[in-house]
């Protein structure tokens, strides 16, 4: 872990770590069994940013009980970028991959938010003895069906790298607006305000490396994603939580992928909380705290 | 949570009713048994609760037969009505010394749990699992899982089959649970609803009353509302509601003000507390974390 311990304000103190050749920050809190976080976005947007900053609330919550370790996903953050050629999901789940694998963890709870279900799912198929149990959260990138996420987000209407445009974007995923707070607005700015991002942003738009690179790569794994779910090739405890009021992803898409992973999996649940957006663990953190404690301090240890 | 859950018999309003009550103190999850008493295929009793019991955190754990079943007592048809089995609950809870509660209420009671969750300050948080009681029925072609039930009924023969139509898993109905089923369907109590709900216009009157419960149940949902936290927890195969049936009463119960979830289990049919006990226990388990 490097010497300087920095990042962001709602974090306890993190670090960089070398992770496969990517300069990574992350932090980790609590002791007891290891619960990773992957963070949803994408990267090469200057809208809005996200990272390890949107599991605050979880952090200061499970860190009580649990190993808490949240990190910035290649890219995003304050992690680097990866080399050119290499901006593609395989990548970020690779990292995952290599990240637990570095910290020399015993298999870990996994949860993913949105991107960072896929992440964290594929990282669970691709290497299930690293993985305890999955917490997929409202993840459109892994669910079948239609994403409407770029339908909701099209076309800002402030300027990129404003808080004006970071607070339109989260107000688009929200159920209610008074759950966007100042600090997680702040965390996302600091995000696309660094220098390195906003370049990274700039040079990603030239050369149209999310329509080029990343999406047609994301596709062709989804696809396989997909067909080793039907597989029933998941096989560790899963959770999918979803908010009922999500207009990003549809709640009919958290159904679908329940469906998919319980027809092989019988430790698996869906739990749909009301009145959220695409972010319950920020709309009804206590809730979502307490129901992803319940679900790893027995997932896996029982099943009828 | 302690074990073993002891049954006994509390004296509410001067009416014997059969409790299993595990732990102690004033806060306590309340789990009310489904089935009509008198009407249910099988002699609903406090102990199908017990793989459930044990895995839950609450302080105290309080499963009531309702009036008509197991242990409680009635006198009259009167005693099976919607409104005596909530003052009965509600006697039973005071005796008990429960001044604070997760009100559970599995198919059918789910409306007796949801009533006592519309008006009464005591209780702090509710539970549907597989409403029947509480889902909308509309134009719906009724199920079929319990046409032509062996006889005679309540036999241990009979039981066992209807059992096996509301699980989807069937290791759970074993010779002990056959035995309690017998035995609560011996009891003076189910013996009595049974012989009253023979009389056509009693069990008349009782459909209408129940049908009147979910009526009151819709129209609170509709205004005011409820203010309390509730989970529905519903099974993936319950044989007698589709996971339609679970995302409309989601949708009717979304005038609630305080948090409302909805969780899926699968592999588990109506008796989804003794299909995947330790499923369902995780979510009342969360309910009385955040609540009691």
């Amino acid at each position: 872990m490097s010497a300087r311990a920095v990042g962001y304000p709602v974090l306890p103190d993190g670090g960089w770590r070398d992770v496969g050749g990517i300069r990574t920050w992350m932090a980790e809190t609590g002791q007891g069994l290891p619960v990773v976080f992957v963070h949803g976005g994408t990267f090469g947007s200057g809208a809005s940013a996200s990272g390890a900053f949107v599991w605050d609330a979880a952090v200061a919550e499970l860190s009580s009980q649990y190993r808490t370790i949240v990190y910035d996903r290649p890219a995003q953050g304050l992690t680097d970028a990866p080399p050119p050629g290499q901006f593609t999901m395989g990548t970020i789940v690779g990292h995952l991959i290599a990240l637990i694998e570095q910290l020399e963890l015993p298999p870990v709870h996994l949860v993913g938010h949105s991107r960072g279900g896929f992440v964290a799912t594929r990282a669970t198929l691709l290497r299930p003895d690293l993985v305890r149990s999955l917490t997929i959260v409202s993840s459109g990138t892994l669910s079948p069906g239609v994403g409407t996420n770029n339908v909701h987000l099209a076309r800002p209407p402030f300027p990129p790298f404003t808080r004006e445009s970071v607070r339109w974007v989260y107000e688009r995923y929200c159920h209610a607006p008074e759950s966007i707070t100042d600090a997680w607005v702040d965390c996302s700015f600091q995000v696309i305000d660094r220098p390195e991002y906003r370049a990274l942003v700039e040079r990603m738009a030239a050369d149209a490396t999310v329509a080029t690179e990343f999406l047609p790569a994301l596709a062709r794994d989804k696809a396989e994603t997909l067909s080793w779910l039907r597989e029933g090739r998941l096989q560790r405890p899963t959770q999918v939580i979803w908010g009922r009021d999500d207009r990003t992803a549809y709640l009919t898409r958290g159904y679908e992928l329940y469906e998919m992973v319980s027809a092989h999996e019988a430790r698996t649940v869906l739990n749909v909380i009301d009145k959220s957006g695409h972010f319950p663990y920020k709309e009804h953190a206590r809730w979502f705290n307490a129901t992803l404690s319940e679900f790893i301090a027995t997932a896996g240890y029982e099943h009828a | 949570m302690p074990e073993p859950a002891t049954p006994t018999t509390i004296d509410a309003a001067g009416m014997p009713t059969g409790v299993l009550d595990a732990g102690a103190g004033h806060r306590a999850i309340v789990l009310l048994h489904g089935g009509i008493p008198g009407r249910a295929l099988y002699a609903p009793t406090t102990e199908l609760w017990r793989p459930l019991i044990a895995r839950l955190t609450a302080p105290r754990v309080l499963a009531i037969d309702l009036p008509g079943t197991g242990g409680s007592a009635i006198s009259d048809a009167e005693d099976l009505t919607v409104a005596a089995t909530i003052a009965r609950v509600e006697a039973t809870l005071e005796v008990a010394g429960v001044t604070e509660a997760i009100v559970v209420g599995h198919g059918d009671a789910s409306v007796i749990a949801m009533e006592l969750a519309l008006s009464r300050p005591m209780v702090k948080g509710a539970a549907i699992l597989a409403g029947l009681g509480t889902a909308p029925t509309g134009d719906g072609t009724p199920p079929i899982a319990l046409r032509s039930p062996i006889t005679p009924l309540w036999s241990a023969a009979s039981q066992r089959w209807t059992m096996t139509r509301l699980s989807y898993n069937h290791s759970h109905i074993t010779g002990e649970l056959l035995d309690q089923l017998v035995a609560a369907a011996a009891g003076p109590a189910h013996h009595a609803a049974v012989e009253l709900m023979r009389q056509p216009s009693l069990a008349a009157a009782a459909t209408a009353d129940w049908m009147a419960a979910k009526v009151r149940f819709f129209a609170a949902c509709r205004e005011p509302g409820y203010a309390v936290p509730i989970s529905i927890v519903w099974a993936a195969n319950d044989p007698l509601l589709s996971i339609s049936h679970g995302d409309v009463l989601f949708d009717i119960l979304s005038t609630t003000r305080a948090e409302l979830d909805f969780a899926l289990i699968p592999r588990a049919g109506h008796l989804l507390h003794r299909d995947q006990p330790h499923a369902v226990a995780r979510q009342l388990n969360r309910l009385v974390h955040l609540t009691l």
